[in-house]
């Protein structure tokens, strides 16, 4: 809405100078062919009203109409038109001047006035026409350097954030204590912890991944997990492989599976279930994610940083505000996200 | 020596039970998951050492020793915590980072059995100041412990040599200093206000001229405590008068 008020007041801002400009080199040329003071003062001043008044109409018009190209011929239609009626209307009003007055303006040859005036009014609209797209990619292109400064730092916490360090030196833990008891169960896990890692560095250069490759990546962290707390951590996960083409956000899932282990696992001495349910809704896919969560002991705020970088990516990313909902029913958390379909990968 | 492993893994609990018995003269008495099932058995077990991870459900391990009147020696043990680790090289202490081999095990349980006099625990929790933890009071009362949200906390007040801390249902009392809670609340949302008072700034009410040039406090539990002379121009900062 904003923006639109922005390039509006700009829009008229533009076409009072344009109209001056014009009505002033008319005046101009019409001197220096020698007319007298009053001839070109005033034959200038009511072509800058003409083309004024064409301006806001034609501004009007193509606020309900908007072209997408500059030459195409129902643009170029509107502007026929406009002009014709600008100058008819100009000219019938000078004809109905009182015959004292009529000399004070020149008048030119009807088509000639009629093509400069078309000119003019075509100049308007290639800069009405800039102006609005300007905007719009003047957005655009702030919104992607705020995503590419993001990812940037991103980048540098990403090993930080998808490997978090804690989860990565207690695995290690828990293999070297495996490596003595079971040293087969310890082998499993290096192997595990290895693709784990290798797909998130791969990962991190990327900005989507089909969601089989995230879900498969998930599946990879809870595995680890599941050895780490096999007593007290269970997953379930419902799940259409229809959907596996669809492409999401890199680092938007996961963290909030990582939130879910936090909270449901770390954060509590219970049995943890944790569940996720990901389905197709018409140009949406909906995560649902819910774990245990101590009410009386958890406190939000240290989640909210993480949620809300979440929420500001989601943003940046698709210029939508109400992808991500959480909410605590029945001592259970929820995470609720929707990530809008883009494009599916062709390839499985 | 008795010693008590807490960690909440099982897999971390099973290489410190056997790097245990790997010297004779470690006797493991128990084994806890997390910080509430440590207290207990802390108190009951009476054990010489303690191995205790710092991250764990509920309580982490600073808190289970704040909770302890007597606290047995502490071999502290952690996957990833640089905060711990700060505050743990703050005051020469020992530590484990995981995963480590049975040699360091063994060193660093030959230099807790040469520590005679309690460790200096109050420092390090004191230095150990992680921005996500810490948002949190923790209170024992006999078997009970409550644990009490930061922003529930209304005003601490000196009571010899322990505080009373107000939430606005409940009153608790703890053995700690004023100080302490001075170094170690967030001083984004505390104030010390007198010898004998610390407020919670956004449960100001008003504050309120008394007799002399003297202010008084009225917080929104409807509680006056009076605002000591050096301490209000500091108040008036942090208000931003």
């Amino acid at each position: 809405m904003d923006q639109i008020g922005v390039s509006e007041s700009k829009n008229l801002r533009t076409q009072v100078i344009l109209a001056l400009g014009f009505g002033g080199l008319y005046s101009f040329a019409l001197f220096c062919s020698g007319f007298t003071y009053q001839n070109f003062l005033y034959s200038g001043f009511v072509l800058a009203l003409e083309i004024f008044i064409g301006g806001r109409m034609m501004t009007t018009v193509f606020r309900y109409f908007q072209p997408k190209k500059t030459i195409s011929l129902v643009p170029l239609t509107i502007l026929f038109l406009q002009t014709a009626i600008v100058t008819s209307i100009f000219y019938w009003i000078v004809n109905a001047l009182p015959e004292a007055w009529k000399p004070m303006i020149f008048l030119p040859h009807f088509s000639t006035h009629a093509v400069v005036l078309f000119f003019v009014f075509w100049v308007f609209f290639y800069e009405w026409w800039f102006i609005k797209n300007d905007v719009r990619n003047l957005n655009d292109t702030q919104r992607l350097l705020h995503l590419q400064e993001d990812l940037k730092n991103a980048e540098i916490k990403n090993i930080q954030q998808n490997i978090q360090p804690h989860f990565l030196f207690n695995s290690l833990n828990s293999i070297s204590s495996l490596t003595i008891s079971a040293p087969e169960e310890a082998q499993k896990m290096v192997v595990m912890l290895s693709e784990f890692l290798r797909h998130s560095v791969v990962k991190n250069q990327k900005m989507f991944v089909s969601l089989k490759e995230e879900l498969d990546q998930i599946d990879r962290y809870l595995a680890i997990e599941q050895i780490r707390f096999s007593h007290r951590l269970s997953f379930e996960m419902i799940h259409d492989d229809a959907n596996d083409p669809v492409e999401i956000p890199c680092m938007i899932l996961q963290p909030l599976i990582e939130n879910a282990i936090k909270f449901g696992l770390y954060g509590q001495t219970g049995k943890a279930e944790i569940k996720m349910v990901c389905e197709r809704k018409r140009d949406y896919i909906h995560f649902h994610i819910s774990n245990p969560v101590d009410e009386s002991y958890t406190i939000n705020k240290g989640t909210g940083f993480g949620l809300n970088s979440i929420r500001k990516k989601l943003y940046l990313l698709f210029a939508e505000n109400n992808l991500l909902k959480t909410y605590i029913e029945n001592q259970r958390f929820h995470t609720e996200l929707k990530i809008p379909i883009q494009n599916e990968s062709n390839s499985n | 020596m008795k010693v008590i492993l807490i960690d909440d893994e099982p897999l971390a609990r099973n290489i410190l039970k056997k790097y245990c018995s790997n010297l004779s003269d470690i006797e493991v008495i128990g084994e806890c998951e997390n910080g509430f099932e440590a207290v207990k058995m802390i108190e009951e077990l009476q054990p010489d050492l303690i191995f205790l991870d710092v991250q764990m459900p509920k309580l982490n391990g600073f808190e289970v020793l704040e909770l302890l009147a007597n606290p047995p020696k502490v071999i502290f043990t952690t996957a990833f915590d640089e905060y711990a680790v700060k505050a743990f090289d703050a005051n020469a202490l020992d530590y484990l980072l995981k995963p480590f081999l049975m040699e360091r095990f063994a060193q660093a349980y030959e230099k807790a059995k040469k520590v005679q006099e309690p460790q200096q625990l109050e420092n390090v929790r004191e230095s150990y100041a992680h921005p996500d933890e810490k948002q949190r009071i923790v209170i024992k009362d006999g078997e009970k412990i409550t644990i009490i949200p930061m922003e529930d906390l209304i005003y601490i007040e000196a009571y010899d040599d322990y505080v009373k801390l107000y939430t606005s249902s409940e009153r608790y009392v703890k053995k700690q200093t004023m100080s302490y809670y001075e170094k170690t609340l967030p001083a984004s949302s505390f104030v010390r206000i007198h010898r004998s008072s610390i407020i919670a700034i956004d449960r100001i009410q008003r504050i309120e001229a008394i007799e002399n040039g003297r202010y008084q406090v009225l917080l929104t539990n409807q509680v006056r405590l009076p605002i000591s002379r050096s301490a209000f121009p500091e108040l008036k900062q942090r208000l931003g008068w």
